[in-house]
């Protein structure tokens, strides 16, 4: 399976948040790097369906020269859907400072345990 | 020229990942998203663009910046009716150097209304110091003396940071407040 530079790097964004948000140390960290995931895959969908010379989905555009309008309908609620988990997870953030006095996820796992 | 601004994107990324200071990282996800706006415009879809510009680059920055500022904050409820926690008194001083020590930022809550629906309705509320009318030993209350106040600090069993309050208190031995925990669901008051 051929996978151009472009997909490639797309990945590697994907994986580089992946790694973040496993290494993270702060709360804060980690809701970052869930972000730069979220971009990652939404930057995946649309490469997918694009092809170098096609125009936008606007109605008098003929169909064979746009692109596939249906990952982009798709993608556009992801965003939103992002900023909502976004708030929360910085809410719940603001509860656990509250509670437990420390953001980093070792202080948090020894003083549970 | 979209590899040119992917590159930059993972560089970016890269830059997030290794940076120290939080504010910087997220100075640095507002940056991110614009140039990934820009990409979308690239894979010609302007609608997602324009949400990613507005949504991504404004709002999720913002909320950020208002929670790191927002949990900060120590909110302490002065239901004393007198100096205890004026700048400079004993109360202010304790609690101040305790909150320096908790890298914490102080908000001291005065006039209160009467009706305690408002104590209720606030559940981001972490201490509350009170003129303590019963002296230990002795269960009816009654009317102490200005020279020997005593005080009560109340804040949540559960609360890590309330607890580090209470050894504090018994490092420095203050003799002028005493804490007690409010069991976790119970109101405030």
């Amino acid at each position: 399976m051929h996978i151009s530079l472009e997909t490639f790097l797309i990945l590697a964004i994907i994986l580089t948040g992946f790694v973040g948000l496993a290494t993270a140390k702060n709360i804060i960290r980690s809701i970052i790097c869930l972000n730069i995931t979220q971009t990652g895959i939404i930057l995946l969908f649309l490469s997918l369906v694009f092809k170098p010379g096609m125009l936008p989905p606007v109605m008098p555009t003929p169909l064979a020269a746009m692109v596939d309008p249906t990952p982009q309908a798709l993608v556009i609620t992801t965003i939103v859907i992002g900023a909502a988990i976004t708030s929360l997870a910085l809410m719940m953030s603001i509860k656990i400072f509250h509670h437990y006095g420390t953001l980093d996820w070792n202080d948090l796992s020894r003083r549970e345990g | 020229m979209r590899i040119a601004f992917l590159s930059f994107l993972l560089l970016i990324v890269l830059a997030i990942i290794f940076s120290k200071s939080t504010i910087r990282a997220i100075i640095m996800l507002c940056v991110f998203s614009i140039i990934s706006s820009l990409m979308y415009y690239l894979y010609q879809a302007p609608d997602v663009a324009m949400a990613e510009l507005a949504i991504g680059a404004a709002i999720v920055p913002l909320i950020y910046v208002i929670s790191i500022t927002r949990q900060k904050k120590y909110i302490v409820i002065d239901n004393t009716k007198d100096r205890f926690l004026d700048q400079g008194m004993a109360g202010y001083m304790f609690l101040s150097h305790f909150c320096k020590k908790q890298n914490l930022d102080m908000v001291i809550m005065r006039e209160i209304p009467e009706d305690e629906s408002f104590l209720f309705s606030r559940k981001d509320i972490d201490l509350i110091v009170e003129r303590d009318t019963r002296m230990p030993g002795t269960s009816a209350s009654y009317h102490v003396k200005p020279t020997d106040r005593r005080y009560l600090f109340k804040g949540s069993r559960s609360s890590y940071i309330f607890n580090d309050l209470q050894k504090q208190l018994q490092i420095e031995s203050c003799t002028f407040a005493r804490a007690v925990s409010i069991e976790e669901g119970e109101t405030h008051d």
